[in-house]
């Protein structure tokens, strides 16, 4: 006790100068703001560069189990998307179609939208080996969809919507012998008829290209417009092969089509808004 | 002793108000911000006790705090002059050493003693004062000049109070 009292006593300098100090500290750092951010923010880097690290090692001591819980997890989206995608399938998307899922329709320049009014359906019953093949769509007069209007899959061109009822259509394709449509070379546009080569669902046949149109294998055919089916410049198929028998004026071209009715199975409905418009004008120009 | 004690207190009083109302009100330059009272404690007898010139050194350096809004900077540094001005007087002893006559003064010990003794803590007072107020080393050099700038106005004043006030006095 004594030599207590002596040592303070002895250093009573220093110890009143250590006790001032830390008065004046304690004041420096509760008073003053920015020291006091200062502090507490070499404080906050120390004990947050602290807990990220050790944030960091239990992460990895506990990797297994969240790999577990992703394997979990992906089984479970897995299975998600796969009820999701059997949904999709049985309910087809909505009433119209935008641009981007046909690109092959032409859209206005100045709005963007389709100059046609387009149905998705599903196709769910169809025939490929026969002579007069059909397929039967998801889609009726419910849905708005009329007779004689053109169909597409997302490639080209499909065929003709023939019968309407009230749920559902039938379509008569390209490769049924009844239909034929007009279509053209797109190099140099020449245009012929293009009707179902027999028997092969792959092909068709284009008659009555003249002579001088110098087509080649490899051509890109479309429509032409002509028929108020389908839109002009959508796709058909390309020039396989063709032949040019003695003394013809014509080529008989051979097309592989575009679309493959082997698994086909969405289709879109398309009609021209001002299809009955032009229809008016014509019938009176023909009286 | 008495009047020691009073003229002590009195000249303190003095360079405290000087400080605290006129001098805080002069801004001659961003560098430049002079303190005088730790003339005071300079100016302290040497017998006096040390943990008194602590305790007033403290009670200044508060004073001075409270009109400047930095509540302990003020504090801390002059406490740290007050401290060290002991060892600054054993080192800067004169030929001959101290006599019981003499005082911290110009009159007294001359001119070339006061001016590295007020030199070294003065300097010492505005490092550790410039030092805590910037609180960090990012612009070190700026607070440098901060502090010898600051350093040299005060020991202008401090002269011209001593010769002045005192010298003509003792």
């Amino acid at each position: 006790m004594r030599n207590l009292l002596y040592f303070i006593l002895r250093y009573n300098a220093l110890l009143t100068f250590i006790i001032l100090q830390m008065v004046s500290w304690t004041l420096i750092i509760r008073y003053n703001n920015f020291q006091r951010a200062a502090i507490l923010n070499s404080a906050n880097i120390v004990s947050g560069t602290l807990s990220l690290k050790t944030t960091e090692i239990r992460n990895y001591l506990s990797l297994k189990e969240l790999n577990d819980s992703l394997v979990n997890e992906n089984a479970l989206l897995f299975a998600k998307v796969k009820t999701l995608e059997e949904k999709l399938q049985t309910e087809i998307v909505g009433a119209n179609c935008t641009p981007e899922e046909v690109p092959l329709l032409p859209t206005d320049s100045l709005t963007g939208k389709l100059l046609y009014k387009c149905t998705p359906a599903m196709v769910i019953n169809s025939s490929i080996n026969r002579t007069n093949n059909f397929l039967t769509i998801d889609k009726g007069a419910a849905n708005g969809i009329k007779p004689e209007t053109g169909v597409v899959s997302k490639n080209s061109v499909v065929g003709v919507v023939d019968q309407v009822s009230e749920h559902f259509a039938t379509i008569v394709p390209i490769i049924n012998k009844g239909l034929r449509i007009s279509a053209k070379i797109k190099r140099n546009n020449f245009k012929g008829s293009l009707q179902w080569a027999e028997l092969d669902p792959l092909r068709a046949i284009l008659y009555e290209v003249p002579k001088h149109a110098n087509v080649q294998v490899g051509d890109t055919i479309i429509t032409t417009g002509y028929s108020d089916f389908f839109p002009p410049d959508i796709f058909i198929g390309t020039v396989e092969k063709w032949t040019l028998s003695e003394g013809s004026n014509f080529y008989t071209t051979y097309v592989k089509l575009g679309t493959d009715f082997n698994n086909i199975r969405f289709v879109y409905i398309i009609d021209y808004l001002s299809r009955e418009e032009q229809l008016n004008l014509e019938t009176k120009s023909n009286k | 002793m008495r009047s020691a004690i009073y003229s002590n207190l009195f000249r303190i009083t003095a360079l405290l108000l000087f400080q605290v109302l006129i001098l805080n009100n002069i801004k001659l330059h961003g560098l430049v911000s002079p303190y005088i009272y730790p003339l005071g404690i300079l100016l302290l007898p040497f017998a006096t006790p040390r943990w008194a010139t602590l305790v007033i050194a403290f009670a200044a350096g508060l004073f001075v705090d409270m009109f400047n809004n930095t509540p302990g900077l003020h504090a801390s540094a002059t406490l740290i002059l007050a401290f060290t001005r002991q060892y600054v007087i054993t080192m800067n002893r004169p030929v001959g050493d101290y006599e019981p006559t003499h005082q911290p003064t110009i009159a007294s010990l001359g001119l070339y003693w006061f001016f590295s003794y007020a030199g070294i803590l003065v300097l010492l007072h505005h490092f550790f004062f410039f030092i805590f107020e910037a609180y960090t080393l990012s612009f070190f050099v700026y607070t440098l000049a901060k502090i010898v700038a600051s350093a040299a106005a005060s020991l202008l004043l401090m002269l011209l109070f001593e010769y002045l006030f005192y010298y003509r006095n003792q």
